[in-house]
């Protein structure tokens, strides 16, 4: 069966639950009999927040294979029971160094490197990373 | 997988969200119907002096969404107070969402685990599959609202003091204080944490602050500030028996109090603090010496630990050899192991290939643990960590000694 797709999007203010409420519907769609994966898609430019302060973006979690991430990932991990990885947080500071590190080493050779499509492109790949 | 559940961070409107936002939009218009919904989550105010739920901000946040191409499926709205049946209505024709797909989360009252009974309540679960065409299969919550109802009526409680150098933001130690409250579920006791912020701990009286406390963990860190503080926290767990959890830095501060206090080296430290100690008991690691670049580059994530089988830790976990996930630099400095295996510092365990201490123990005390991995990462709600779990035991049980003296 093909991956189905689930986006969480946010309005008003921050802070939420939109991790919370996701892991929640996550652990029903699982007692329901499905498998389920989590993402999470941080807006700023840090290419991880292991570089943070605690102060700024609470605790680091960290995944068994070595990504430093945010702390959504534990809600994900406690509530909906699933194990994250690497492909489980993306922010754009780690989206735009894939697109500029594959600039530089030729990749896009000929072309102007833009938001939409390149940028778009790579997000939708790390959308994908997780079916 | 079945279904990928996609978190888009920020709120509709943020420019550092817009390509992702665009992205997802490409996303649903490349994909077969019924396989990509969207799922926006709102907040609906309570105002006070109306008395009244109020849905504009909503609707703006969706027409903002609209704005770029991006018609939510479900709406999820946040709010403190149950809707009526107008709020959803309006909510409804406002944001060009069927009303049945306008749902409300209300607060939870005591704690996150019964958000998904709030959204079963709902049938948020029913409709996201309506929606994906998926078949809705059976829900089962017996046992799980069973558990919820011993999460919520523990019998008894303990305090866990925890000392840390970021205890004014409540999310620095999410997985900690997370990991502790499914400890106490296992033993249907109630977890009142203390919040020791380590720099007052330097200037005052541990007695004074630490008295209270059933049980002390004193979590990791980076940097010199508070660590004065924490090395204080761990003399005061060693030498008044009170059970003790240290955590990466945490166990870093228990070694250097041990060396400092017991072997009598008085500036024995973590080179981190000071590169001129003449005991470095903590110390960069070898392959970390030649590394510049801040990010991404310590020793991250699963490595494995094998017990002493006569150890503490072995006892607690039930077996010798596990994996946990780590984030450090600096390490335990084996060059002083046997000095401090002398003076009673036990090694619990170690990393097999490198030898790397990773837990160490006292054995005279009825519970004092320092461990360099983050065994909270690894904690879940209905199977607590072995090591939080040992932890709210002794503090249980030195709680109840100390009420019947």
């Amino acid at each position: 069966m093909k991956t189905k797709h689930i986006f969480i999007t946010g309005g008003v203010v921050s802070s939420l639950g939109k991790g919370i409420t996701g892991a929640a519907l996550a652990m029903l769609l699982e007692k329901r009999g499905y498998r389920v994966a989590m993402q999470k898609l941080d807006p700023y430019l840090n290419v991880d927040p292991g570089t943070m302060s605690p102060f700024q973006h609470g605790e680091v979690f960290v995944t068994d294979d070595g990504a430093e991430t945010d702390l959504d990932l534990g809600h994900y991990e406690r509530i909906a029971g699933v194990t994250c990885s690497k492909a489980s947080n993306y922010t754009s500071g780690k989206i735009y160094s894939n697109v500029i590190a594959r600039e530089r080493s030729g990749g896009y050779l000929g072309g102007t490197v833009q938001v939409i499509p390149h940028i778009t492109d790579e997000i939708k790949k790390a959308m994908r990373s997780l079916h | 997988m079945d279904i990928a559940i996609t978190e888009i961070g920020g709120t509709s409107g943020d420019i550092e969200s817009l390509p992702f936002l665009e992205a997802a939009r490409q996303f649903k218009l490349e994909s077969a119907a019924n396989d990509v919904i969207f799922l926006h989550l709102t907040l609906v105010p309570f105002i006070r002096a109306a008395k009244e739920l109020k849905t504009k901000p909503s609707q703006h946040s969706v027409a903002t969404l609209r704005g770029i191409g991006i018609e939510p499926d479900l709406l999820v709205c946040r709010s403190e107070v149950p809707l009526e049946e107008d709020h959803f209505k309006k909510l409804s024709m406002f944001c060009n969402v069927p009303t049945r797909y306008v749902v409300e989360e209300l607060d939870v009252k005591n704690s996150i685990y019964e958000v998904p009974l709030e959204l079963a309540r709902q049938e948020l679960d029913l409709k996201v599959l309506e929606l994906l065409n998926m078949e809705p299969g059976t829900l089962d919550l017996d046992s799980y609202r069973q558990w919820l109802d011993g999460v919520l009526h523990p019998q008894k409680e303990c305090t866990v003091a925890v000392v840390g150098k970021y205890i004014k933001h409540q999310d620095a130690y999410k997985s900690i204080y997370e990991a502790l409250h499914h400890a106490g579920i296992k033993h249907s006791a109630r977890v009142k944490f203390l919040l020791v912020e380590a720099e007052d701990l330097e200037s005052s009286d541990a007695e004074k602050i630490l008295g209270p406390a059933d049980a002390i963990l004193v979590p990791g860190g980076f940097g010199e500030r508070g660590v004065r503080g924490k090395v204080k926290a761990v003399e005061y767990a060693r030498t008044h028996k009170v059970p003790f959890l240290g955590i990466c830095l945490g166990m870093q501060c228990a070694v250097i109090e041990f060396a400092r206090d017991v072997l009598g080296w008085k500036d024995a430290n973590s080179t981190e603090f000071n590169e001129m100690t003449t005991h470095p008991v903590i110390d960069l690691m070898l392959e970390q010496r030649s590394i510049t670049d801040k990010g991404g580059t310590m020793r991250l994530g699963a490595y494995p630990c094998v017990f002493d089988p006569e150890s503490l830790a072995a006892k607690i976990y039930g077996k010798t050899e596990i994996s946990e996930r780590h984030r450090h630099r600096y390490e335990f400095n084996s060059k002083y192991r046997k000095d401090l295996e002398d003076a009673g510092l036990s090694i619990a365990g170690t990393n097999p290939e490198s030898g790397l201490v990773e837990v160490v123990e006292l054995k005279d005390h009825p519970y004092f643990i320092g461990c360099q991995y983050h065994p909270e990462f690894k904690s879940r709600p209905q199977d607590p960590h072995p090591l939080f779990a040992g932890l709210i035991a002794a503090a249980l049980k030195g709680h109840e000694h100390a009420k019947a003296q």
